[in-house]
């Protein structure tokens, strides 16, 4: 399925803004269930600098610094990508979570390299006490991992209503997990505490995720908004995404910006600036299916 | 890992109940050892008593030299006296030899693993380093990952390592310092004053000298930078004033050369780093950071850093400047990766590693955390990654039996935040105390500085001893006292001294170049509060002669309470004094705000909290006024605070003390920059004073009666002025004229404001900016408004309209003042405006379960 992302955020300051730095990871990451077709992210006013690099995590990282007064900051990220993720693997066919959870462990000889950096806990993805009992019927003994994972994103689905009002970007898990309540961003972060505290890998992947008319059918949550999900770890699969926001595994509706250990890692934009007093954020996103395949008109 | 293991155990010391500890002076069978007998002999030939008297004079030597070490719980004023002993730990050239060897070891392979973690990881991959251990460490900085330092720097400029004795007479390392690590400055101010104090005991023995390494250590910096290597800008980078070791950074950034620079005075444009100068931007090209580096850029590390430079990190990228040391290289200072050296050192330098570690064991690995919990008796548990050190240290054996499984658990939780370490029995040495000689275990700081591909170790360092013989730590935060450290030599041999590229000829100048804003800023508060000081000492003065004792007339009383007033409407006592207060309760108001930390104090506080910052812009005498006679004055104040007659002295001494100040700026600064801000500072501070009292007086006497006008002349100091022109009676349109508008009285306030304005058209680079700026125009508008006040006709007869306009004007010059403060600020300063970090305002959570 190919997209058309168009990605608008707007920051006004109450006062002029005199210089500033920003970070941002906006540009699709390339992965061979993802091709990107083009992408390019453009900030007005110009900035003095800007270049990409690649970051720890393997994700595309813009960085931006504006030099002169501006009042208003609006960066537009676009890209048409092709994704078609593969389907994942029959769960009861996955190994035993023990046995995972064992292949990751320090003590033993795990091949999991890349898998060990998401098993610990980050510093926006504490575990506590709440978070072990919330996690364990999803793992009994024995299971399969890939069961276990399923498990988990339903009822997280199941018991965690979608409220964008009752939290915001430093809501720690624990105050989510008191509420039962918060957004794509908040489930991401239980879901990967839970399977931390099992000593299993998680990551948090950022992008966005397609929405579907109104008509006849409801809308799917965490539509014109960046989305949230989590990278589960299945040894010989290597990683799955799973949607806990709304009880699915990521198939060809959702594009992926970048992954990391929790939001802290991949937040879209992060920056400093000097002045600007208090500032109002806007985010658009609109997510566009194209019918008809143009890839071969591109020239690169 | 198994290797590793077996390795940190074999450095396990021999099981027993209390040993006696090495003892560094005296052998076991009773003898001074050889290379101390020189000292002691020394010790000898001094009297009796000498050694107390020495002590005191190196305590006068600090103090003088503002030597200070912070603590944050600290409640009287953010510094502490430096704690020291006298008698120096001596090292024989033969065994130092193989503790430098040791130690350059030890610094090239820290150095190496600090390339492989933040390049290709190969440690990581080959096992050799648990992967865990540098992904949970908070010091693990990922954005620095793929940050190689610009032009092939090291990642470790400068390294310390804290070493001990233990029982068996060998060194071990206890800790290495990497990320910003302190003390060689405190290590070269211990040499100089003992040098001073106890000159015969370097006739002794020949000592192996420390400036040789400084000298090195600046060649060294000079060599780092990406580009201008003839004559690079090299800046040291501090947390500012609140830091513990702030002293050090002053002195270093002296000692060196360097430029002191806060977060705020670097800014970084186009991926470079600048520092602000009155003159505009001026390019940084080395770094040497004593801010921990997480705090060093809040847009890709700590996002709540209001301390940092924002930018930093893409900056280094861009290998425009070099940091010493490198981003990151904290992450090899946890205790974690001791147990790992020994097979790191196999596999990157092929050898071992010379000295060993404190025995130490890491509980992330799931075998070893059995291993130690069943021995829990032996060891000593404590967090091994920065951030968690707040929590204290557990002694395995000192566990209340019943908190042993709920402190297990608390481990098993997160197992790989601690290490266990095995006790070490430090040796000993003695210190000296009123009652002689007493043994107190040590440990000592040594220093290395990469220089031409390899690390130099400073010959000597910082011994510390510990406060008493009980306790684990042997540290300054706790207590302790330094001392200094001999490498003794067997011979004179000849010393290296890092060579710098021959400078070209000095073409003649007239000015120190670009004052850094910083500079300017301080200056300027600093005249500010020297200014504050002399007028709050004199208000305090007038009222402790007006203190009333019985039979006091009414308007007595009246002029007492508006005095009373005044003191409350600008801090100088409690304004909780209530309504009218009398003889008895400002006494005590009076003595209780010089013994707070409030008032008075708190405007002495400020002078010695900036004046170490220019130090620089001080000539030797005007720091003595600043440093010892002031603290002098306030040492005066604080003595008998009950007692008005020593108080009155003591503010008679304060108004001396501000005035020789003065005195040298106007004789001995050159008419630079840093002169003009100075000098703005008190003149904006002093017409201020002059307008507010004068507003205070009037408003509280209602039109001004003889005995009111003489108040406000003596407040002003202006009373032998007034004498001498106007002979008897004091009246108030002269009154008005001399302390307002008469421009040839050096406390008029039209005086000051012309002064402001002189000087500020002179900061003003017409080249740069041909308008007036906004400051210039305020300083015109306030000396305008004083020159046409018509002080004839207010002054003639006092009624409701003269006191209107009287009003009018000083309360517009008062705002017109506030308004150029806050116009200089934000002409000339550099931290003016907010720093926020937008889209992450996130302050990490830390759940800690138990």
């Amino acid at each position: 399925m190919i997209y058309d992302v168009v990605h608008r955020t707007t920051y006004r300051y109450a006062e002029p803004v005199d210089l500033s730095y920003h970070v941002m990871r906006l540009t699709p990451r390339a992965l061979t269930h993802q091709r990107v077709l083009r992408s390019a992210v453009i900030a007005t006013p110009a900035p003095v600098r800007v270049h990409d690099t690649t970051d720890y995590f393997g994700n595309v990282a813009t960085y931006m610094s504006l030099e002169e007064p501006h009042a208003e900051l609006v960066v537009d990220a676009r890209c048409a990508v092709d994704v078609q993720f593969p389907v994942p693997p029959d769960p009861l066919s996955t190994p035993p979570w023990e046995q995972v959870r064992d292949s990751l462990d320090g003590g033993g000889l795990p091949a999991e390299t890349l898998a060990v950096e998401f098993v610990r806990e980050s510093p926006l993805v504490a575990v506590d006490d709440t978070v072990r009992e919330f996690a364990a019927p999803s793992f009994p003994a024995g299971r399969p991992v890939l069961a276990c994972f399923l498990d988990l994103n339903r009822r997280i689905k199941a018991e965690f209503a979608f409220d964008p009002r009752a939290t915001g970007v430093a809501t720690a898990v624990r105050e989510v997990m008191q509420m039962r309540r918060g957004v794509c961003q908040d489930f991401a972060h239980v879901m990967i505490a839970c399977i931390r505290a099992m000593g299993l890998a998680a990551r948090y992947v950022s992008g966005y995720i397609r929405t579907h008319a109104p008509a006849g059918q409801p809308r799917r949550v965490g539509a014109d908004a960046s989305h949230a999900w989590v990278g589960v770890f299945v040894p010989g699969t290597s990683w799955i995404d799973v949607d806990p926001t709304n009880d699915l595994v990521v198939c060809d509706e959702h594009v992926v910006l970048g992954w990391g250990r929790d939001y802290g890692d991949v937040a879209p934009i992060r920056g400093v600036i000097l002045g600007g007093g208090t500032h109002r954020l806007d985010v658009s996103v609109d997510l566009r299916p194209l019918d008809v395949s143009y890839a071969s008109e591109q020239d690169g | 890992m198994e290797e590793a293991r077996l390795t940190a155990a074999a450095g396990a010391e021999p099981a027993a109940d209390k040993p006696p500890p090495f003892d560094e002076m005296v052998t076991g069978g009773g003898q001074i050892r050889p290379h101390w007998q020189p000292l002691m002999g020394a010790l000898r030939t001094l009297p009796t008593g000498a050694l107390a008297e020495r002590m005191d004079r190196a305590r006068r030597q600090y103090d003088e030299n503002g030597v200070t070490y912070n603590v944050f719980a600290e409640t009287r004023g953010p510094q502490r006296p430096w704690q020291f002993d006298l008698l120096p730990l001596p090292i024989p050239a033969e065994e130092w030899a193989e503790i430098e060897a040791a130690l350059v070891k030890r610094a090239t392979l820290l150095d190496r693993i600090l390339a492989d973690i933040y390049g290709p990881q190969s440690l990581i991959r080959d096992r050799l380093l648990p992967p865990a251990l540098v992904h949970t460490n908070p010091a693990f900085l990922r954005p620095c990952h793929g940050v190689a330092p610009a032009n092939g720097a090291p990642f470790l400029h400068f390294y310390a390592a804290d070493i001990a004795r233990g029982l068996d007479g060998r060194w071990r390392v206890c800790a290495d310092r990497v990320n910003a690590p302190s003390g060689a400055g405190y290590a070269l101010e211990n040499r100089n004053v003992l040098m001073r104090t106890l000159p015969e005991l370097f006739q002794s023995s020949t000592v192996r000298r420390l400036g040789p390494f400084f000298e090195l250590w600046q060649a060294a910096l000079a060599q780092l930078a990406p580009r201008h290597r003839e004559n690079p800008r090299i800046v040291l980078l501090t947390p500012g004033p609140y830091s513990e070791t702030y002293f050090e950074h002053v002195y270093l950034a002296r000692q060196l050369g360097l430029t002191l620079a806060e977060g705020a005075d670097l800014t970084v444009r186009d991926a470079k780093v600048f520092l602000k100068t009155l003159g505009g931007l001026q390019q940084v090209d080395v770094i040497l950071r004593r801010l921990d580096d997480d705090y060093c850029d809040p847009v890709e590390l700590r996002p709540e850093s209001a301390i940092g430079v924002a930018g930093l990190v893409d900056a280094v990228r861009a290998g425009s400047v070099t940091l010493a040391n490198a981003l990151g290289a904290g992450v090899v200072e946890t205790p974690a990766i001791l147990p790992f050296l020994p097979g790191l050192a196999q596999r990157l330098l092929g050898e071992d590693l010379g000295m060993p570690s404190i025995e130490t064991w890491w509980l992330g690995q799931r075998a070893v955390f059995d291993q130690v919990i069943e021995r829990i008796e032996d060891y000593v548990f404590r967090p091994c990654f920065a951030g968690d050190g707040f929590e204290p240290a557990v002694v395995g054996s000192e566990l209340e039996p019943g908190k042993r499984k709920a402190f297990v658990e608390r481990l098993r939780a997160r197992p790989h935040r601690y290490v266990a370490q095995a006790r070490m029995h430090k040796s000993a040495m003695p210190v000296w105390s009123a009652g002689g000689l007493i043994p107190r275990p040590l440990m000592v700081r040594c220093f290395l500085v990469r220089h031409e591909g390899t690390y130099v170790p400073m010959p000597g360092g910082m011994t510390r001893v510990a406060a008493d013989d009980s306790g684990l730590d042997v540290s300054m935060q706790r207590g302790g006292a330094a001392k200094d450290t001999w490498v003794i030599e067997r011979e004179l041999a000849p010393v290296v001294v890092g060579t710098r590229a021959q400078a070209a000829r000095e073409p003649l100048r007239r000015s120190a170049g670009e004052l850094q804003s910083r500079v300017a800023d301080n200056l300027f508060w600093l005249g500010r509060y020297a200014e504050r000081l002399d007028n709050a000492a004199r208000l305090m003065r007038a009222s402790l002669m007006r203190v009333p004792a019985g039979g006091a007339s009414a308007r007595e009383l009246a002029e007492f309470q508006a005095l009373a007033r005044m003191l409350g409407d600008r801090g100088l006592v409690e304004r909780t004094m209530g309504g009218l207060p009398d003889g008895r309760s400002m006494m005590e108001a009076l003595g209780h705000a010089c013994g707070s930390d409030q008032g008075i104090s708190h405007l002495f506080q400020a002078i010695q909290r900036i004046a170490p910052t220019v130090r620089d812009r001080l000539s030797a005498d005007m720091w003595n006024v600043v440093n010892d006679l002031l603290r002098d004055a306030r040492l005066r104040l604080e003595a008998q605070p009950g007692d008005a007659d020593r108080l009155l002295e003591g503010m008679d001494h304060t108004i001396g003390v501000c005035a020789a100040f003065h005195g040298m700026a106007s004789e001995n600064m050159t008419r630079g920059s840093g002169w003009r801000f100075l000098d703005l500072g008190r003149r904006l501070e002093r017409a201020a004073h002059g307008a507010s009292v004068v507003r205070d007086v009037f408003a509280a006497s209602g039109h001004g009666s003889e005995p009111w006008l003489r108040l406000l002349l003596e407040l002003c100091d202006s009373s032998i002025t007034y004498r001498t022109r106007y002979m008897a009676a004091v009246q108030p349109a002269p009154v008005l004229d001399l302390l307002l508008c008469d421009d040839t009285n050096p406390r008029s306030v039209a005086f000051q404001l012309q002064l402001v304005a002189e000087h500020l058209d002179r900061l003003a680079r017409r080249d740069v900016r041909p308008l007036s700026q906004p400051e210039q125009k305020i300083a015109r508008a306030a000396l305008t408004a004083v020159e046409l006040f018509d002080v004839e006709r207010v002054g003639s007869t006092i009624d409701r309209d003269a006191m209107a306009l009287l009003d009018d004007l000083l309360g517009g010059t008062q705002g017109r003042l506030a308004d150029l403060s806050e116009a200089i600020t934000r002409a000339y300063f550099s931290h003016v405006e907010t720093v926020q970090s937008i889209g992450y305002e996130v302050a990490p959570a830390r759940e800690d379960g138990a």
